[in-house]
């Protein structure tokens, strides 16, 4: 079965919204889905092995998060049934079930955004984009902001190296690294900005300007025809969003 | 102080780098290596401090193998830099970023090891800068002075003429000459023999996973065959010298 | 036809109240020339470079220029105000950065100048083609772009601009990244395009510039230090002994004699 962007995209939309619908334990469900769907669906496996070994990283790091924080809820919120722990903690029933809620629904956006964007090379993206009627400069934007966040695990990890090969052992531990990471992002930021200003004067130096047309290798992805499948879950999305609105309406 | 024992290392994708390297390095040497683009001369830097490890043998640093201790270890030994800038500098002045080394090391006074770092470099009038309102050269001459802020017995820089013009270049001599004198072991990898051969006590010729060459320059010049076959060229100016009755290698002050 | 390009005073700040970045500079450079540009950095090479792609003029809102320059028939005053390319090519000291970064392969990335100058069909698998070959890439055509190494990846970024073949070529240090035999692949390109090319381009060294070069410009703080040949160029090196990684090639010249650079010599430097 294939899947063009523009159906990925909209399956994509449909599971965010699904999350937003659905109870947590049916989103720890569809998370455990969407990991399977990683391995057993050609159209959403990973590009390259970069991309495969960044997303379970990623996964599992989001994981701990959302075990760190339903047991931080359980442990604050006051309401509901309190089962006792030792040391006069209590743990409720009402802070782990909205740690839960909330981190469940984390992990389905994640792992919803992780595999689209881990099966959909760039150029591809910008392609339908194009194809869809988006002004071509928001294209070039969008591609050179992806195109940053797509090194930024690189570039950590060598800063990291730096760091560790002068004296710092910043992958000791998960919490050393954690530490790291928010310290040099703002130095990585920058050094992003400049390289972007660089790099758009490079494109315009290369006859690229506003109202060219990009151009892709290939026509086999589609031109941006809305196919059954696209239509299916666009009105699938929609059918959610209306559940949502009367959910809240009906309050 | 560096050994390479019988060093085999292929990266993942299969392509081997070395194959039983054999190398040593006494304390207090200079050492200049060279080598085509992609015999492994980043990769032996990165050997150094356990960056990366040999698939078989042993690296030995300062009596640590590389086996056995962390990057962070070993950094206490030896400090390398790398090519690019921009993968190293992440503090936001000048002088945050030499004194990362001597904190994370636990020296003592790291702020005035840092100073005296930057003094070396002319980059202490810049101090408090923010590191990317300098320009690529002094960028590049910052990573330089953060390695020898750490104060260890042996240095390792990974192309440390590329991005500078010539008054940085001799800022970098001067620094060089410095840090000779107080008895530091230095490996430089650079493809500028123009610069460094003057420097070097010995320079190592890296070709085909092997060392092919490691003697003196001026043994080099003698019997330029191992260059030759490494793919890399003696500077033209070299070339030139023994035409003009000159020595082909110069003394440095000459 | 490869432009002659004349520049006359030009002075350029980057904005109101900054330090001068070319100050007073007049130079004139002959159709078909290859000029090496040489100086310590910050003495404005870039800045002259770019002014010439015309980047500046189109970027920079905010410099005051003054003076003019004429590249072939077209004249500006003060500095051309949108970029001229593809008459002029320019080629960026960062080969990295240069690169598109959305192009899947090496071939494509090639024929992104030509997709944005409308070039398609026939005419775009020819120079295409004929660029992969003239930088050797051939055999990398279709590798990723970031999969590239340094000495590949400086290629690439020239040929991508050579496929749009510019008639005035400005670059900005083209062999930072290459060691000796990519050098000489370089020496062997800017060569080819002699005559039909007008070539410019900024160096930090100076063998490289021996190798190629007809006319030398030495420049520092802004303004034109010296303007001549290589001969003049060997015979004054003393005095850039600051500016320029020359100490030894002083002392080989000065062996030579101060006149005329030996024919053995003459030979070796256009190896």
């Amino acid at each position: 079965m294939r899947f063009d962007v523009g159906e990925k995209l909209s399956l994509t939309l449909f599971l965010l919204l699904l999350s937003i619908v659905l109870p947590w334990h049916l989103n720890g469900v569809l998370f455990l889905l969407l990991v399977l769907f990683r391995y057993a669906f050609r159209p959403f496996r990973p590009v390259s092995d970069a991309s495969r070994r960044r997303s379970s990283a990623l996964a599992r790091y989001l994981a701990i998060v959302v075990l760190l924080m339903t047991i931080v809820n359980g442990l604050l919120i006051k309401e509901g049934t309190l089962w006792p722990l030792p040391g006069g903690f209590t743990m409720s029933s009402e802070g782990v079930t909205f740690g839960l809620r909330t981190g469940m629904r984390l992990l389905v956006i994640a792992m919803s955004l992780l595999l689209f964007f881990g099966s959909t090379p760039i150029p591809r993206l910008a392609q339908f984009l194009q194809s869809v009627g988006w002004p071509v400069q928001l294209v070039m934007t969008l591609l050179l902001t992806l195109h940053f966040i797509d090194t930024v695990p690189d570039r950590v990890s060598l800063i990291f190296t730096a760091q560790e090969a002068r004296g710092a052992p910043v992958r000791a531990n998960i919490l050393a690294r954690t530490k790291a990471f928010f310290l040099i992002l703002s130095p990585l930021l920058l050094s992003g900005i400049v390289e972007s200003i660089d790099r758009s004067m490079a494109l315009e130096l290369r006859g690229f300007h506003g109202g060219a047309k990009l151009s892709f290798r290939g026509d086999e992805t589609s031109r941006g025809r809305m196919t059954m499948v696209s239509m299916l879950f666009l009105i699938l999305s929609i059918l959610c969003i209306v559940w949502i609105i009367l959910r809240w309406l009906l309050q | 102080m560096i050994q390479f024992d019988n060093i085999s290392f292929r990266y993942a994708h299969d392509i081997e780098v070395f194959r039983d390297l054999r190398v040593g390095i006494a304390a207090g040497e200079q050492i200049l290596i060279v080598g085509r683009n992609g015999a492994g001369k980043s990769t032996f830097l990165k050997l150094l401090n356990g960056i990366v490890r040999p698939g078989s043998g042993d690296v030995t640093v300062g009596g640590l193998s590389t086996q056995k201790h962390p990057t962070s270890r070993l950094a206490a030994e030896v400090s390398v830099t790398f090519q690019n800038p921009a993968h190293q500098i992440f503090a936001s002045t000048v002088l945050q970023e030499a004194e990362f080394a001597p904190k994370s090391l636990r020296r003592k006074n790291p702020r005035e090891r840092a100073q005296e770092a930057l003094r070396l470099f002319k980059l202490n009038e810049q101090a408090k800068s923010h590191p990317y309102d300098l320009s690529l050269a002094h960028r590049k001459l910052l990573t330089l002075a953060s390695a020898v802020a750490a104060d260890t017995p042996a240095l390792a820089f990974d192309e440390p003429s590329v991005n500078l013009s010539r008054p940085e270049q001799l800022i970098l001599l001067e620094a060089f000459e410095v840090l000779k004198k107080s008895g530091k072991t230095i490996l430089i990898v650079s493809h500028d023999l123009e610069l460094f051969l003057p420097i070097c006590t010995r320079v190592l010729i890296l070709n085909d996973g092997k060392a092919t060459f490691f003697d003196a320059p001026e043994a080099l010049v003698r019997n330029q065959n191992p260059l030759r076959r490494s793919g890399v060229r003696l500077p033209l100016v070299h070339r030139l010298r023994p035409y003009c009755g000159l020595s082909p290698i110069p003394h440095p002050g000459a | 036809m490869a432009p002659s390009v004349s520049i006359r005073s030009l002075h350029y700040q980057y904005f109101d109240g900054a330090p001068f970045a070319l100050k007073d500079l007049s130079v004139h450079i002959a159709s078909g020339s290859c000029t090496a540009l040489l100086g310590p950095s910050g003495a404005g090479k870039t800045t002259l470079l770019q002014i010439l792609s015309g980047i500046i003029g189109a970027q920079f809102t905010t410099g005051k220029a003054s003076g003019s320059v004429l590249i072939g028939d077209d004249e500006f005053r003060p500095i051309p105000q949108k970029v001229l390319f593809p008459s002029v090519g320019y080629l960026m000291q960062d080969a990295s950065v240069q690169l598109s970064g959305i192009k899947e392969t090496v071939e494509e990335e090639l024929a992104f100048a030509l997709d944005n100058m409308g070039i398609d069909g026939y005419e775009r698998r020819e120079r295409v083609s004929q660029a992969l070959s003239r930088l050797d890439l051939g055999r990398l055509a279709n590798r990723r772009p970031h999969q590239l190494s340094g000495g590949e990846l400086q290629r690439t970024a020239l040929a991508s601009i050579l496929v749009a073949r510019p008639s005035l070529l400005v670059l900005d240090e083209p062999v930072n990244a290459l060691d000796s035999l990519g050098q000489q692949r370089m020496v062997n390109v800017l060569r080819s395009l002699k005559c039909s090319t007008t070539v410019l381009f900024a160096d930090s060294g100076i063998e490289f510039a021996l190798a190629v070069a007809d006319t030398f410009l030495v420049m520092q703080g802004g303004s034109i230090l010296f303007s001549g040949t290589r001969n003049q160029f060997l015979n004054s090196l003393d005095s850039f002994y600051d500016l320029l990684p020359v100490n030894q090639w002083s002392e080989v010249v000065r062996k030579w004699g101060k006149t005329t650079v030996h024919p053995r010599v003459a030979g070796l430097l256009s190896l």
